[in-house]
């Protein structure tokens, strides 16, 4: 008996290869920005690690600024800052496709929704960097 | 009809999206000051009691509980998706989703215990 059969009905499986994302730019800037996730739990680690120390007393907060210091956790705070500036990027450039824009029957430009988050991002910094700086 | 159930995508997308702009927001410059500017000397770094005297106000722990909670379920959303792209792991997404949420209730906890419970 033959073994043949009509047809082969078999599951579309395409073929992915493992490193589809340095395929192609838009892929890779992609993962790049997905990445900026470890570097957000990197650092809220480390601030959680900044808040227990203060807690503590005078001795845990001064070893807390030495462990900042040492060269591996700066090469470690450069990466972190690179890539979640990225995202921050993306982000603020991406709000015009999820947010309502039409105002009175038209639809306002891009630039007139990503630009104030820009400015709203420097506001932030500031009185961030007030506080932490112990101006305020 | 059979039962079908809803996604629960939703619910941690809200987490995930207001994660995004907090972490996009503020992240950036604690990054810059606390990570490099001041380990290098080149801004004042305030001693602890003033750091201290900062940390007891109200206000700066609704602040930093605000930012870290949602900042870890903005991360657990976004790893869990990206350790299933990366290595093209899909079918283990519900383990992958499980351990990702595990960790980010663990790191909730724990900003509970700093931010509320001690004094």
């Amino acid at each position: 008996m033959p073994s043949y059969k009509p047809f082969q009905p078999e599951a579309y499986r395409p073929r992915m290869s493992p490193f589809w994302y340095l395929d192609r730019w838009p892929y890779f800037q992609f993962i790049v920005r997905e990445t900026s996730a470890f570097f957000v739990v990197y650092f809220t680690v480390i601030m959680l690690m900044q808040i227990c120390a203060i807690e503590t007393g005078v001795g845990a907060y001064a070893k807390f600024q030495a462990f900042m210091a040492c060269p591996v956790v700066m090469v470690l705070n450069v990466i972190a800052l690179a890539s979640i500036s990225f995202h921050a990027v993306t982000w603020f450039i991406l709000v015009p496709r999820v947010f309502v824009r039409h105002v009175m029957g038209n639809v306002l430009p891009d630039f007139l929704i990503s630009v104030p988050n820009f400015g709203a991002w420097l506001v932030a910094s500031a009185v961030v960097a007030a506080f932490v700086l112990g101006i305020f | 009809m059979a039962h079908t159930q809803r996604s629960h995508r939703p619910v941690f997308w809200v987490l995930f999206g207001t994660g995004g702009f907090l972490v996009a927001f503020f992240f950036p410059i604690h990054i810059l000051l606390s990570g490099l500017l001041q380990p290098l000397h080149l801004v004042p770094s305030p001693d602890r009691s003033q750091m201290l005297t900062l940390l007891e106000n109200p206000l700066t722990r609704i602040y930093l509980a605000a930012l870290l909670i949602f900042a870890i379920w903005h991360a657990a959303y976004r790893i869990r998706d990206t350790i299933c792209d990366l290595f093209g792991i899909r079918p283990l997404d519900e383990v992958i989703m499980w351990l990702c949420y595990a960790g980010a209730s663990a790191v909730t906890i724990a900003v509970g215990w700093l931010l509320i419970f001690v004094p």
